[in-house]
């Protein structure tokens, strides 16, 4: 069995836990730029407002709501207890992401001496009077199932998933699209062939589910069958590729600013894979422009590296070889990809390995505080660094094995 | 900046019924605490403010026959400049737990706000909330170029 853990509206519970006096009233959490909403209380979401609402269209739909600054190290210091809460009773658990965990419910029942459906409530009012967090929780034979459990008894509630009719009773309902791992374009194929819920899903023929959607699409339908597929992975496995990120703020095709922005995500983008031990062949960036139009393009590096010395310049070509500058550009995102873990990676002849910037940097940044020693080229952007919040974003908290 | 809104179990009930704050105690909603509103838009203005170790309530700017600046806010930049120095303004601190900016409420940062005192030809205070450039943050946020001087980190 196992069971799948999920915070309710995690960012303002958390901030709920500082501030008592935030409960019972429509609350929002802002994102990085202060210009869209998202993290919503039930309260903010009765008012019709959903994640990624721009705040001005937001607040004529609930004049009274109040917004909050996100702060990404406290959501993570929460993250964390509630994350030690859990593994005190349970020994196989998985940081899925920052508020959803999978662990193994059998150590409950043991630990709480009672049965399985009263273990969980235990361990649910547990969390909330020693984090102060609201969580719901799904029990299940696979973590799909599991998953949809915890969703399906949102806000606070708990749903064992044991009995063949409960199960078809939860499925029946949901749309094929609240499965993790349908994506709009799955959903988009399978209701093309009459497929719209998930009890629909689950009666369909796996071979023509590998077919139309792979080997992803069929081990998620066999997990709807009760057929544990996926592990509690307990230690994250190498990532496919990091990436680094996201809105640059205001919409610009200032060369100087882009610039800025560019070299701001390939010091954060050197700095994760020096921290995971990682280095990369290749590296891709792409751009959102205000038009709608999307960029993209990679290139290879002369060896795998983590070096910003060899990434930059690399980015930089194709930045200014394919960037039409009257453009502006909305977000910007840089992908490593083809990871080795460093020392198992083939070196080149040709790559000069004596440049030292990245590691005076890391040392000065490790004792005065992060981005206190920063490329030049960055000044352009000064008022990103400015605030104290941007040095640590969600993607900064390691370990999860989700985003 | 419209105005602040500090819940009522802050302020102590012999200053709300000294100052008969009863007709700005707001509910934001039917399962939360009283807050008390100080808005700019009051007849009367009126904001709290930590003097000497005190909570009290005082006027908000100034009107009528005084020299005091009419605007409710100090720049940070003049008072840097010693434009208020005339005046000889006091620091205090404004405690709020929400402030609204062009409709959009938000959570006040460690719940104070960086003021000034003045006093009045006849000695009475007036409070006057410090503001300053707002970040890109809060002029996304609320789409004013001008941001009150919170303690501690900006929004």
């Amino acid at each position: 069995m196992i069971a799948h853990l999920d915070s309710d509206c995690f960012y303002v519970s958390a901030e709920r836990v500082r501030h008592e006096f935030l409960k019972g009233i429509p609350v929002g959490v802002l994102s990085n730029q202060g210009a869209c909403v998202i993290a919503k209380s039930y309260e903010l979401k009765a008012y019709g407002i959903k994640t990624g609402h721009p705040i001005w269209e937001a607040q004529p739909l609930c004049p009274h709501a109040v917004y909050i600054k996100r702060d990404f190290r406290w959501y993570e210091s929460i993250s964390r207890h509630m994350f030690d809460y859990v593994k005190k009773i349970s020994q196989r658990i998985e940081y899925y992401s920052i508020d959803e965990f999978f662990f193994d419910p059998d150590y409950l029942v043991q630990h709480y001496s009672t049965s399985l459906d009263d273990a969980v409530h235990k361990l649910q009012d547990q969390i909330l009077k020693g984090v102060g967090v609201p969580v719901s929780i799904g029990v299940a034979k696979t973590k799909t199932l599991a998953k949809l459990g915890s969703d399906s008894a949102k806000p606070f509630g708990c749903r064992v998933l044991l009995d063949e009719k409960e199960i078809v009773d939860l499925l029946e309902s949901p749309d094929v699209g609240e499965i993790t791992g349908i994506g709009s374009r799955s959903r988009k194929k399978l209701n093309q062939i009459g497929i719209h819920n998930c009890e629909q899903f689950r009666q369909a023929d796996p071979k023509m589910i590998n077919r139309l959607l792979t080997k992803k699409g069929e081990m998620i339908l066999w997990e709807l069958h009760g057929e544990p597929i996926q592990n509690i992975i307990t230690n994250r496995p190498m990532h496919k590729h990091v990436a680094r990120g996201g809105s640059i703020g205001r919409a610009s095709n200032d060369p100087k600013k882009v610039h800025g922005w560019l070299v701001r995500n390939v010091e954060r983008l050197t700095e994760a894979l020096s921290q995971n031990n990682y280095v990369c062949s290749k590296v891709s960036l792409s751009l959102l422009f205000k038009n709608g139009f999307h960029w993209g393009d990679s290139v290879s590096l002369p060896e795998s590296t983590s070096d910003s010395d060899i990434i930059l310049p690399s980015v930089k070509f194709i930045l200014d070889k394919c960037w039409q500058n009257d453009w502006l550009i909305v977000q910007m995102h840089l992908v490593a990809d083809r990871l080795e873990m460093r020392g198992k990676h083939q070196l080149s002849l040709f790559v000069n390995r004596n440049r030292k910037v990245d590691s005076i940097k890391k040392s000065v940044n490790k004792k005065i505080g992060r981005f206190a020693l920063r490329s030049g080229m960055t000044l352009q952007i000064n008022d990103v660094y400015a605030d104290s919040t941007n040095d640590y974003d969600i993607c900064d908290i390691t370990g999860k094995s989700c985003f | 900046m419209d105005g602040i809104a500090l819940i009522k179990r802050s302020v102590p009930d012999l200053l709300i019924h000294r100052y008969s704050l009863f007709d700005r105690i707001v509910k934001r909603s039917e399962c939360n605490e009283d807050e008390i509103h100080f808005m700019n838009r009051s007849c009367t203005r009126l904001l709290p403010a930590w003097i000497n170790g005190e909570l009290r309530i005082i006027e908000w700017g100034a009107k009528g026959r005084t020299k005091l600046p009419r605007s409710l806010f100090c720049n940070y930049e003049d008072l840097e400049n010693g434009v208020w120095s005339v005046f000889e303004p006091e620091s205090i601190e404004i405690p709020a737990t929400y402030a609204v900016d062009n409709g959009i409420w938000y959570l006040v940062p460690n719940a104070a706000i960086k003021g000034v005192l003045l006093h009045d030809e006849n000695g009475l205070p007036h409070a006057y909330i410090i503001t300053q450039q707002s970040t890109i943050y809060y002029k996304n946020m609320t789409r004013n170029p001008r941001e009150p001087s919170f303690l501690g980190e900006q929004i």
